[in-house]
């Protein structure tokens, strides 16, 4: 009897919430498609991901190949920007990069927001003690300028392209921690929380079935905003030579090889710069497109 | 008003105590031995164990906190590995110049963001409200590592005008302040210019218009009053910001400031000399936020009720 009433509870739950998700979903990409930075930057970011997967029939030369004859080449309609110190061809070393910075940028990101979710709900949900310690931890973490703190972290593991996902992970967490916090406190308090405990739904299945899918938007946002922020802080550790190492085509790196030889040979250092670029661009449109779109039911 | 900043000066112990305690395990869990990193390979076994027990290596971690923390409350960070000198020493001849670019940078990032903030506020969606809105998205979306190796190319080498290495005169902080600047002005910039929008449409200054004061009055003397706070703010953010980006500025343009020192202890892996910096830096940044914090409520005094 009691299981009977609680099935018809859920699927009557269920039912109103794919009339609200589907609504919701038009709603936010009828609003999100009219904003034109905001496509610009998710077909940019589309393209970037096909470049990442297809690079290998994509790039025109092997990107680890040497040839040393070949070595410092200008710009031409050989080797479309030129080639570096090994007669490396850039173009192609670029297009390979893209994967690089795609995956730095997407796992850690997302490693650092399940960390940050998880904490972020048992701090806001339980309260307390557990609150305090959590929220203490994280405002230390916060403390720290973040590329210090990476920097610190790749120091005691070594630079390894790995490693970097350890640090970013550890730098990050603390900022979706907070968000997430703050909208569990918020969440927390509504009727159907209340009504949930009332028919007794365990506290970790109402903190993942209630709350967690109601945090999704600012997660959402968090995650496209995370991503060029993340691949920034990659690009700075490699640059400064405690991140990715040769020869893996990280764009920071190519610009850390490539300022040795601004003066005779420009192309090395500046064609990178451009890739990062675009692709933080790109997802800063993106981010700052869905947040508009999304804003609405964040502001409820 | 005392009795707020007793607290938050308070407040702010703890997470400095825990500061220490993640900076000094994490560089103390390092595998690899300082001393034979010192001393390379060929070290007798009796001298190792001689010389890491004057260094306390043998104690356990916790011990070893507690003995640095002492030392650091006397203003002791240890002697470097690779340098052979004070920490607190390297340190000290190394902030002055850290300074004098945040300053210079802090300069340029208020001057070109502020002005550039209030004109796209007021020029809502003109022209050159999206070009202030463009040029500022590109420095927040540059790395500044790359930004300074452009402005290195294109002032130093081809136009030749201003020096693009070293830290002699007044000439040599002009690049990299503006290119540490230049991302902090684009945070400014659009802070001050949504804040402003938002106090523009408030109800005091429809009263202001409608007792027919001049534009100009409205907005200098009404709006930006309130539209400052926020911008306020970010300075603590800034001080974090600024620190890190020190750190590449630094080492791209060859200043001997904090953040090269940092770099320099990470490339020779000197753990005193990097965790002294590291500290240091930690410290400046709370500061800052304290400060931040102060200078917020105090302008702002609903703040202190939260």
């Amino acid at each position: 009897m009691e299981n009977k009433k609680d099935d018809f509870v859920k699927e009557e739950y269920d039912e109103e919430m794919e009339i609200y998700g589907t609504t919701f979903i038009k709603e936010v990409w009828y609003r999100f498609r009219k904003n034109r930075m905001a496509m610009i930057g998710a077909a940019t970011v589309i393209i970037m991901v096909f470049v990442a997967i297809f690079a290998k029939w994509i790039s025109p030369y092997d990107p680890y190949a040497v040839d040393l004859l070949k070595q410092f080449q200008p710009p031409s309609s050989r080797h479309i920007l030129g080639t570096d110190i090994y007669g490396r061809d850039m173009l192609s070393r670029i297009i390979y990069g893209t994967r690089i910075s795609l995956i730095i940028g997407l796992i850690p990101t997302l490693i650092s927001m399940t960390i940050g979710s998880v904490l972020g709900i048992v701090s806001g949900y339980y309260g307390g003690k557990i609150d305090t310690v959590i929220m203490r931890i994280a405002d230390m973490v916060m403390a720290f300028p973040s590329l210090l703190l990476a920097m610190v972290v790749m120091y005691t593991l070594g630079a390894s392209i790995y490693n970097i996902f350890i640090a970013l992970s550890i730098v990050g967490w603390a900022g979706t921690a907070r968000v997430v916090r703050a909208q569990t406190l918020s969440i927390k308090e509504k009727e159907f929380i209340e009504a949930a405990k009332a028919i007794g739904v365990k506290n970790s299945v109402i903190m993942i079935r209630h709350i967690f899918p109601n945090c999704m938007a600012p997660l959402l946002v968090l995650l496209t905003m995370g991503i060029p922020e993340a691949i920034m802080s990659e690009a700075s550790l490699s640059f400064l030579g405690v991140g990715a190492q040769p020869p893996t085509p990280s764009w920071g790196l190519m610009i850390s090889n490539g300022k040795e030889y601004l003066f005779s040979a420009p192309w090395v250092a500046i064609s990178p710069g451009f890739a990062i670029l675009i692709v933080v661009l790109a997802f800063n449109f993106l981010g700052d497109g869905l947040r508009d779109a999304l804003d609405p039911y964040m502001k409820q | 008003m005392g009795k707020y900043i007793f607290k938050r000066i308070l407040i702010s112990i703890p997470i400095i105590i825990g500061i220490t305690i993640i900076t000094f395990y994490l560089l103390n869990v390092v595998p690899g031995d300082p001393v034979v990193l010192m001393m390379k390979e060929h070290i007798s076994p009796d001298v190792l164990e001689r010389v890491k027990n004057e260094m306390h290596l043998n104690d356990p971690v916790y011990i070893r906190y507690f003995k640095f923390m002492g030392d650091l409350l006397h203003g002791n960070l240890g002697r470097s590995y690779k340098l052979n000198r004070n920490v607190t020493d390297l340190l000290l001849e190394a902030f002055p110049n850290t300074v004098v670019l945040s300053i210079a940078a802090i300069i340029i990032a208020w001057g070109i963001g502020i002005p550039a903030g209030i004109i796209s506020a007021i020029k809502q969606y003109s022209f050159i409200d999206n070009f202030f809105m463009g040029f500022t998205l590109l420095g927040v979306s540059m790395p500044i590592f790359w930004s300074a190796l452009i402005m290195q190319y294109i002032f130093g080498l081809k136009l030749n005008l201003l020096p693009i290495s070293g830290f002699s005169g007044p000439q040599y902080v002009i690049l990299p302040a503006i290119v540490l600047g230049w991302s902090s002005a684009a945070s400014i910039a659009r802070l001050t210019r949504s804040s402003l929008l938002e106090v523009i449409r408030t109800d005091y200054i429809r009263t202001a218009r409608a007792k027919g004061l001049k534009e100009r009055q409205v907005v200098f003397y009404h709006a930006l009053k309130n539209a400052m706070l926020p911008v306020v703010t970010v300075m603590a953010i800034q001080v974090a910001g600024l620190l890190s980006g020190a750190v590449i500025t630094e080492s791209v343009f060859g200043i001997p400031g904090i953040g090269r020192v940092c770099v320099n202890a990470i490339q020779n892996r000197d753990m005193p000399l990097l965790q002294g910096s590291v500290i240091f830096t930690v410290g400046l940044v709370i500061i800052g936020n304290l400060v931040a914090d102060i200078a917020y409520s105090y302008l702002d005094p609903r703040i202190r009720y939260d």
